[in-house]
């Protein structure tokens, strides 16, 4: 984990430094956009799923109709 | 009339229960060929038509807009079947083929009533694809996808009928303006499943058999793509609606567990590029959808098969049941990883050229915004299909799953689509010459291939941070299908209080005038044990609330229409 962290902290100059070679207009708002823009992905739906969304499985398979559950994939 | 490249599929519909298991699989083969070479002998700008009962049907058009979608549904038709012949069955086989035929129809329809027969054959035959699967799970699945799917032909039925009402043409073209339009719109909206109406996709297509969902996810959502691009490119509205369509299939593909349908939110989302290209609306952006489209039923097909393949080889199809299956499949790993490179928009495959277009587009319009958040759609595409699926499907610990051989023909199919992933994105000339208007635009220069390795480098920096946050877990996710699922429940809850009430009031007032015991009156005057007799048995009354549901669609149908006439 501690290497992952080194390696970004050594690419994002260099990302920095490759946008300013080719005239982007924002240096290194990519690079943030990929790193920040994954966290926050993960973090916000993972969120809505504990908060809101995930169910168990069997949540829709009706009590009373038992072939409703078979799964024979 | 005979040379209409949907007629080929009609005749090996035909001809599918008639002839051997052995010959059918040819018959299904060579429909798409025989449309092929339709298709290509027609003369571009060709418009045939028709009187009926006083209409005039256009009921084949082929323009620079209709040409590279109805090229790209013919290949992923012969793709497809390829891919299904090893296992589908005979009435699988007739619906799969009427399904691609009438998508076909789709989008060479000239007019908006063939139009709507195309579209309505479609959702019907595509219904019966996903029964035909087999399953008790298909067949609700199926059934659920039916009520949508007729809501939104009803809609379009309604929405057309006042078009014509208000004095529009009866030809499909540009249809912004009047507010009949607006009921169109919806019901284009509801097939390409924009959210909240989109719930039937990832609902059905992953319950379909594993070559059905492969030809599911070719058509009816890029259809409407089509419907949007010819009726109404430059909605405004749309912009919005696809921005958000392709982050919501993005988060919904992280918390997503089942193989095929984490994919099928990626249908969202990809679907969502499509939408705001035609939202943006300008030359550039139309290309860009129609790129993109082409693109993504390319290796959208690659994914699912390779996804469907691992479900044929396991029998699992859920991420938490897989696992270390690298080393028992390699050959599915790179097909699948073929087609993840390309979704995820990595340079030398395709959905780098279609997607990019498409950014590129908003980029010109000036649309920052636009484009920051398409980006990150990306990134999310990247981080769930591009990382998350094979991490957890294919990479870690052996299992030791047992696997079974796929079928010579699924792996052919699968080849082709590697090939022609690989193909556009090295040629992309290939399929700019194909799309409605000139193309100015250069993928690979210097800076977007900088700013492509930086975005998904760094995303892949994060992932590997937060892998163990990724892991994923045995569960479902509720989504918009919730109301409609549950409903039919609340209604027989509804209904058998209501029912409970009413038998205890009648076996009440009966013990009163007859001063007899409650069963044996009841048992006289007909009734059904009431439900002090132990558990209820037999299934509950589902038919009910089911027709009150329908009878809410065929009502809101009636109400548009009435709108229509008086207005």
């Amino acid at each position: 984990v501690k290497r992952i962290w080194v390696i970004t902290a050594v690419l994002f100059p260099l990302g920095v430094l490759a946008d300013i070679a080719r005239g982007a207009s924002q240096p290194g708002l990519t690079a943030v956009l990929g790193f920040a823009g994954c966290a926050l992905i993960v973090y916000v739906s993972k969120g809505l799923g504990k908060a809101a969304l995930a169910r168990p499985e069997a949540y829709y398979a009706h009590p009373d109709v038992e072939e409703g559950l078979g799964d024979d994939a | 009339m005979l040379e209409h490249p949907v007629l080929p599929f009609l005749v090996a519909a035909v001809v599918l229960p008639l002839v051997p298991r052995r010959v059918g699989g040819a018959v299904m083969l060579a429909a798409p060929v025989v449309a092929l070479a339709q298709l290509l002998t027609l003369d571009p700008g060709t418009s045939a038509s028709v009187g009926y009962f006083g209409f005039e049907l256009h009921y084949l058009r082929l323009d620079d807009l209709s040409e590279p979608f109805a090229l790209v549904f013919i290949a992923a038709a012969f793709l497809a079947a390829l891919f299904g012949i090893a296992t589908m069955g005979t009435k699988e086989r007739v619906a799969a083929t009427l399904y691609a035929g009438s998508g076909i129809g789709v989008v060479l329809a000239g007019d908006l009533l063939t139009l709507f027969v195309m579209w309505e054959v479609k959702a019907v035959v595509s219904a019966g694809l996903i029964a035909l699967a087999g399953r008790a799970a298909s067949r609700e699945a199926a059934f659920r996808y039916l009520l949508v799917h007729v809501a939104g032909g009803s809609l379009l039925l309604g929405g057309i009928v006042w078009h014509l009402a208000a004095g529009g043409s009866l030809l499909f073209e540009d249809l912004g303006g009047h507010a009949s339009a607006t009921v169109i719109l919806v019901a284009f909206l509801l097939s390409a499943a924009v959210p909240p109406m989109h719930s039937w996709l990832p609902d059905a297509y992953p319950e379909a058999s594993v070559a059905g969902t492969v030809f599911l996810s070719a058509f009816t959502t890029k259809a409407a793509v089509y419907a949007l691009l010819r009726g109404f490119s430059g909605t405004e509205a749309l912009v919005v609606i696809g921005v958000a369509m392709a982050l919501y299939g993005v988060v919904y593909a992280v918390l997503e567990n089942d193989l095929r349908r984490l994919l099928s939110y990626h249908i969202v989302s990809q679907v969502g590029f499509m939408v705001a290209g035609a939202g943006i609306g300008t030359a550039a952006a139309i290309n860009g959808a129609t790129a993109h489209a082409f693109a993504h039923i390319l290796y959208k097909a690659l994914l699912l098969m390779a996804a469907g393949s691992v479900l044929y080889a396991t029998g699992r199809s859920k991420l938490t049941d897989l696992g270390g299956l690298s080393r028992a499949m390699p050959l599915l790993v790179v097909f699948y990883l073929v087609g993840a490179i390309s979704i995820s928009g990595v340079p030398l495959f395709s959905g780098f050229i279609s997607k990019e277009l498409v950014v590129d587009a908003a980029r010109a319009d000036g649309r920052d915004v636009v484009l920051q958040l398409l980006k990150l759609a990306s990134v999310g595409t990247f981080l769930s299909v591009g990382l998350k699926l094979p991490w957890f499907a294919f990479g870690g610990r052996d299992r030791g799953i047992q696997v079974r051989a796929v079928p010579a023909t699924m792996l052919a199919a699968m080849g082709i689509l590697v090939a022609a992933n690989l193909v556009l994105g090295l040629a992309p000339g290939l399929l700019y010459g194909l799309l409605p208007f000139p193309v100015d635009y250069e993928p690979y220069t210097a800076g977007k291939l900088v700013e492509i390795v930086q975005l998904l480098t760094f995303t892949t920096l994060a992932f590997v941070l937060l892998t163990k946050k990724l892991k994923t877990e045995p569960t479902i996710t509720l989504d918009t299908d919730w109301l409609y699922r549950n409903a039919p429940r609340w209604a027989t809850n509804a209904a058998t209080a209501g029912g409970t009430a009413l038998e205890e009031g009648r076996a009440a007032v009966a013990e009163r005038v007859r001063g007899v015991g409650r069963q044996p009156v009841l048992a006289r005057l007909g009734f059904s044990p009431g439900p002090g007799d132990g558990a209820p048995s037999g299934p509950p009354p589902v038919v009910m609330p089911t027709s009150v549901l329908g009878s809410v669609f065929v009502g809101a149908f009636v109400v548009v229409l009435a709108v229509s006439l008086l207005t």
